[in-house]
């Protein structure tokens, strides 16, 4: 390649262009400083601000731990709560569920016998009367399936007989529950 | 070659300093403003979430200065007499005694069964229904002058300290057998320790506390 040959365009570029070219690169590179700038102050002072919220928290701890018997004493008591509510909550409730089949029995009709657990209670009830475990098998039952609604899912009648030893008449009920 | 440069540089001298001001601008913008928004959105984030524990601490101390010491003495036997840290063979037996007297019954005998940790056969060993809080499981045969009396011992355990759970009941006639769960739980005391947030009872703890008090008498 010659050097002498002359590639730079001999077309004048005007100064009014230099001009403006360099007011806009100042202005940009200002904006672009104060922005930089006001995000370096504004992080500082969030630094500055999280350091002290950390001291602060760190002497709040040693506050919490002035007396560590009575914190722990009565997070023991909180945890020991909660864990009291959950078995209250969740223990099998089957003598709640005999004391109401109890309420339904005429007052002549005695309990002999009482099995189950929390899905299937057995009962045997006998009265001297036999209109008394009539009156428990035409009405009270109902009255008791109605009561409990949908908790109940089965009563059932396994026996019925004469006890010739007592002379009481005896019936057998299973209550299945849901 | 270098006379080009030379005529580039005469002629485009005026627009090197708004160039190295516009490239500078630039990097500015891509190395501190973009990143910064970051860097704030997470120092804030780190601020806000501070705050809160503050705030739970000084909810804590004021929890904790709040509390009165008899009170907190008094709550505290009352829970651990509802859920010992451990099998307390001596709570049961005075939990069985105390329900067999309100019940008019006589405790006829005990069965208590300690061991069963692992089998591989399920159903083999009776799991608890509460997660977490383990039981000393234990027949219990009673004797009384009806059935009444002998059901009652069911709901009268269930009013005593320890919190038991009745897993079944067969009554017939004057004799009784209870298949009794008695819950406890070991204290994991390092972490109260450790522990820096302290929330005040709730009123629901508060009627549970009253609830125990009645159980204990």
């Amino acid at each position: 390649m010659k050097d002498s040959i002359n590639l730079v365009s001999k077309k004048k570029i005007p100064n009014a262009f230099h001009k403006r070219f360099f007011i806009s690169a100042v202005i940009f590179f200002s904006i672009v400083f104060l922005i930089s700038a006001g995000l370096i102050g504004y992080t500082l002072i969030l630094s500055n601000k999280l350091s002290e919220v950390k001291s602060e928290e760190t002497n709040l701890i040693v506050e919490v731990n002035q007396d560590p018997e009575k914190k722990v004493q009565f997070l023991t008591v909180r945890e020991r709560l909660s864990e009291i509510q959950k078995v209250i909550n969740k223990r099998k409730n089957i003598n709640s569920k005999i004391d109401t089949v109890s309420e339904f029995l005429p007052f002549d009709v005695s309990v002999n016998l009482v099995e189950g657990d929390d899905e299937t209670i057995s009962l045997r009830v006998a009265a001297s009367d036999l209109s008394s475990l009539d009156s428990l098998i035409e009405e009270k039952i109902n009255e008791y399936v109605v009561k409990q609604g949908k908790g109940v899912k089965r009563v059932e009648m396994t026996t019925f007989n004469l006890n010739r030893d007592t002379l009481q008449y005896e019936a057998n009920f299973t209550i299945e529950f849901k | 070659m270098e006379k080009i440069a030379r005529i580039y540089l005469k002629r485009y001298k005026k627009d090197l300093l708004p160039l190295a001001l516009s490239v500078g601008g630039f990097i500015m913008l891509v190395r501190i403003i973009i990143p910064q928004f970051g860097i704030i959105s997470d120092l804030n984030n780190q601020i806000t979430s501070q705050i809160d524990t503050n705030v739970r601490l000084n909810e804590s101390i004021e929890a904790l200065n709040g509390i009165n010491e008899s009170e907190l003495e008094r709550d505290y036997e009352l829970a651990m007499q509802a859920l010992p840290t451990d099998k307390s063979i001596g709570a049961v037996f005075e939990a069985l005694t105390i329900a067999a007297g309100k019940s008019n019954v006589t405790i006829g005998g005990l069965n208590i069964q300690v061991g069963s940790v692992y089998s591989q056969e399920t159903g083999k060993i009776k799991e608890s229904n509460v997660d977490g809080v383990p039981f000393l499981n234990m027949i219990v045969r009673v004797s009384g002058t009806n059935t009444i009396d002998i059901t009652n011992f069911a709901q009268a355990l269930y009013e005593t300290l320890p919190v038991a759970e009745i897993n079944t009941i067969s009554v017939s006639d004057t004799a009784g057998e209870f298949d009794v769960n008695f819950y406890f739980k070991p204290i994991n005391e390092a972490g109260f320790k450790a522990q820096t947030q302290v929330a005040p009872l709730t009123p629901a703890q508060r009627e549970l506390i009253t609830k125990l008090e009645t159980w204990s008498q």
